[in-house]
């Protein structure tokens, strides 16, 4: 059975309330100006230059998004079962492949906001190996759409301390010859957008648009030092994701900046009223690895209990680690792009940068133990976490591994999971 | 050298890599060592140094690497990560990874975390070369540039620089060594084999493992003095999918009846199906060619990967197609259904078998399920 725990709206933060009226407009923006209007936008995988597409008025869907939205709206089992029906094995990645099973299946009244409409490209970063596979298999669905794949330069070394590096020392960091393959890239992105919309990449905006992106990580790490130094944090785990990953898929926009802005004054005033998500908090958990989306309330399932709340997990502030890449006036700001998505999968999936970044995390927030999400039906999304638990155990962070789909809610057994972290909590983290 | 010997030679090659690698490693060579097909070997010859294939095996398994990589790893690169841990490939004075697949990156990023961890297991130097196969001309150029970086490190290996001349020298070399198999490829391919599946599977395999001159005098010595017929009459069967690192499948089949023509995967016949162009530049002709020309699971445009494996099924005249995939595999199921199809299409039978583990398979369930497979064939045929 699988719970999913709905706050009522009186004790969300106004910040919450906001992002989700803001993203539920932009749906009906959408809906309106593309669905109805025929008005051009991009699906785009979560690693690939939103930033272009924003400058250039097209509006993007991000695949973990809508995977994430399919996911929360119990979905995921019937697009699972068409994928069987239709011969692809029950091995095969779940994260990315529901939203191509929405395109398949053709039923708008079934998928999310009535479906995905024929798309102006299809915009992929080439990390696994299966990305062209499914891009150009949906790019036929649609009856024939450009499938642009970026190709994945890997980082040959992988030196300490990546997320002090990343802002302003990205040049060196991520390799030149790796930036200038990626240049190239998306330069190409560009003028295949230009050229199929008839829009133009404004210059000036486009820098205004990357230092927007700058602001707006700079508010994620404002809230960070808030959560992270007031006991009890003043916002839980899923408001966290909702205000974060609004902002994260609206990145450059000066909505953006504001929410956040927003956001954060109110943590600081609910700090010092002594608000707290879960106000008998004892113990403080990390989630480690990528979100639950199909029931978010497990994050708060031990907190009755146990006092025991997640304050962290990698969405909390990757846009401020991650995201952010400083640059001067005189330099360009399409190489501070082409860094930012460079090695995002190294920063949040291998074995050294991850568990690196983690346990700095774990420190920052208090923590007193991990939970990690080791997911199966997505390979790639578990590697480096059995490296990453073992970093953190020898850190002296008690941590469990949970395995789970991040997105199959069939393969999820609620009571058998929250057994097991209450067990783990009573072992190996009560006092 | 007889016909015989030669294909001795090829099976000890095969059956025995390290006692191979030990062997030329104790005669004075050095050795880079390389996984899959993707590794520009030209390169390597060209400055002077020895070339091994390794592989991963499915007897060898440490503990010691399920302590640090998740069980979803291919159990070929679990094997392979593990025997680098105990110290069974130290004969290698370079270890080459290439980025032609997520797995055996991921490869590379566990064994530069290793020495944290692991401070006294003995892993040779690894090169990760960053080998790109989008079908782009960006992606050429980037290879190109890889291509040289690599040159430059071999040339520090070997002690002197790589001249376009010896590039050139090996890359007729190699070609030479590519239409020897497209040539011997006849003995299992044809009307009659006289060469059976497993045998096949170990010339493939041992081409890569011994130095080129000796793999073509070696397959040059079948060619002219080749076995007979071998008389079976059995299904003609392709086996696709997953790289095969040992013939045990290969094995099941040909003990079921069927008679193995064609091998479709980064171990098997699509490994010399091109040449490297001879003219022109070669850095452009090798960065092409490992780009768009070598199997492999980012190759794409999949229409054309598809067109090859028709053709293959069509040349070898294929009754029946086995689709063999790993336990953990994410990438080959998305090609299968149209790969279904399209073999309905031609009226050629197939079988799926997915999701098959790498270490103590289920031998027999898989052999009955492919002696299920070849008896429909074998029914069909008799009517």
């Amino acid at each position: 059975m699988n719970a999913v725990n709905r706050v009522p709206d009186s004790e969300r933060m106004a910040a919450t309330v906001a992002a989700q009226a803001y993203q539920k407009a932009g749906q009906q923006q959408f809906r309106e100006d593309v669905i109805v209007g025929g008005a051009p936008y991009v699906i785009a995988d979560a690693v690939t230059p939103h930033e272009i597409f924003h400058t250039l008025d097209i509006p993007v869907i991000s695949l973990p998004w809508y995977s994430a939205i399919i996911s929360a709206k119990q979905l995921s089992p019937y697009y699972f079962g068409l994928m069987d029906q239709l011969g692809y094995h029950d091995g095969l990645p779940r994260y990315g492949s529901l939203p191509f099973m929405t395109t398949l299946d053709n039923d708008p009244e079934r998928a999310p906001y009535g479906g995905l409409p024929k798309p102006l490209m299809i915009l992929e970063r080439l990390r696994g190996d299966f990305g062209q596979k499914i891009g150009e298999q949906w790019a036929r669905a649609f009856g024939g759409v450009p499938l642009v794949a970026l190709d994945s330069s890997a980082q040959t070394a992988l030196g300490k301390n990546w997320s002090g590096r990343n802002q302003h020392g990205w040049e060196e960091l991520y390799e030149p010859h790796r930036l200038d393959f990626q240049v190239e890239q998306l330069k190409s992105v560009i003028a295949l957008a230009e050229g199929l919309s008839h829009r133009t990449l404004d210059p000036v905006e486009f820098r205004a648009v990357m230092h927007r992106v700058n602001q707006a990580g700079e508010q994620v790490e404002r809230a960070k030092r808030i959560i992270a130094r007031t006991r009890p944090a003043p916002v839980s785990l899923p408001e966290q994701l909702t205000n974060i990953m609004a902002a994260t898929w609206n990145r450059g926009t000066q909505w953006a900046v504001d929410h956040l802005t927003a956001y954060c004054d109110e943590l600081e005033a609910r700090a010092a009223k002594g608000i707290g998500a879960c106000p008998n908090e004892r113990i403080r958990l990390l989630w480690g690895n990528n979100g639950l989306w199909f029931n978010t309330g497990f994050y708060r399932a031990f907190e009755e209990k146990y006092g025991a709340t997640f304050v962290w997990s990698m969405y909390s502030n990757f846009f401020s680690d991650g995201y952010r890449k400083y640059f001067g006036e005189d330099e360009d700001p399409l190489r501070a792009l082409a860094a930012r998505h460079i090695s995002m999968n190294e920063q949040l999936h291998l074995p050294g940068w991850m568990a690196e970044w983690i346990i700095e995390q774990a420190r920052d927030y208090q923590v007193d133990a991990a939970v990690m999400l080791v997911p199966i039906g997505d390979r790639m999304s578990s590697f480096g976490t059995r490296i990453c638990q073992l970093a953190l155990e020898k850190a002296g962070i008690p941590t469990l591994a949970l395995t789970a789909s991040m997105v199959d809610a069939r393969l999820w057994d609620n009571d058998a999971m929250i057994r097991k972290v209450e067990q783990f909590i009573e072992d190996r983290v009560l006092p | 050298m007889t016909g015989d010997e030669a294909l001795a030679t090829l099976r000890a090659a095969y059956d025995d890599r390290l006692g191979e690698a030990k062997r030329r490693k104790a005669a004075g060579s050095t050795l880079i060592a390389y996984f899959l097909n993707s590794v520009p070997i030209e390169l390597i010859v060209a400055a002077g140094l020895d070339p091994i294939r390794l592989a991963g095996d499915p007897g060898r398994r440490a503990a010691i690497a399920d302590r640090y990589m998740e069980d979803y790893m291919d159990g070929e690169v679990r094997s392979i990560f593990g025997s680098i841990l105990t110290g069974a490939f130290d004969f290698a004075d370079l270890l080459v990874i290439p980025r032609s697949s997520e797995v055996y990156l991921q490869l590379y990023y566990f064994l530069r975390e290793m020495p944290e961890w692991e401070p006294d297991a003995k892993i040779p130097p690894t090169y990760l070369f960053d080998l790109l196969q989008a079908p782009h001309w960006l992606s050429a150029r980037y290879d190109v540039g890889r291509m040289r970086a690599f040159a430059e490190r071999l040339a520090v290996l070997g002690g002197q620089s790589l001249t376009e001349d010896a590039l050139r020298d090996a890359i007729r070399l190699v070609n030479r060594l590519r239409r020897a198999l497209q040539d011997v490829a006849a003995l299992w391919r044809g009307g009659d084999p006289a060469l059976d599946g497993v045998d096949a599977l170990k010339l493939i395999g041992a081409a890569s493992v011994l130095p080129p001159t000796e793999a073509i005098a070696a397959i040059e010595a079948i060619l002219a003095d080749p076995p007979g017929p071998l008389g079976r009459a059995g299904p003609r069967i392709m086996l696709k999918g997953s790289p095969q690192s040992d013939p045990h499948v290969t094995r099941l089949i040909v003990e079921a009846g069927g008679v193995v023509v064609a091998q479709d995967h980064v171990a098997g016949d699509p490994t010399f199906r091109a040449l490297v162009a001879e003219d022109g530049n070669p850095w452009e002709a090798l960065a092409t060619h490992y780009q768009r020309h070598i199997p492999g699971p980012r190759v794409h445009p999949q229409s054309e990967q598809d067109a090859h494996f028709i053709a293959l099924a069509k040349e070898a005249r294929v009754d029946g197609v086995i689709f063999f995939h790993d336990e953990w595999d994410d990438t080959l199921g998305w090609e299968y259904p149209d790969q279904r199809a399209l073999l309905e299409a031609e009226g050629i039978a197939s079988v799926f078998m997915k999701r098959q583990p790498y270490f103590d398979p289920p031998i027999t369930e898989q052999g009955a399920t492919i002696r299920n497979f070849v008896a429909s064939l074998t029914r069909e045929t008799v009517q």
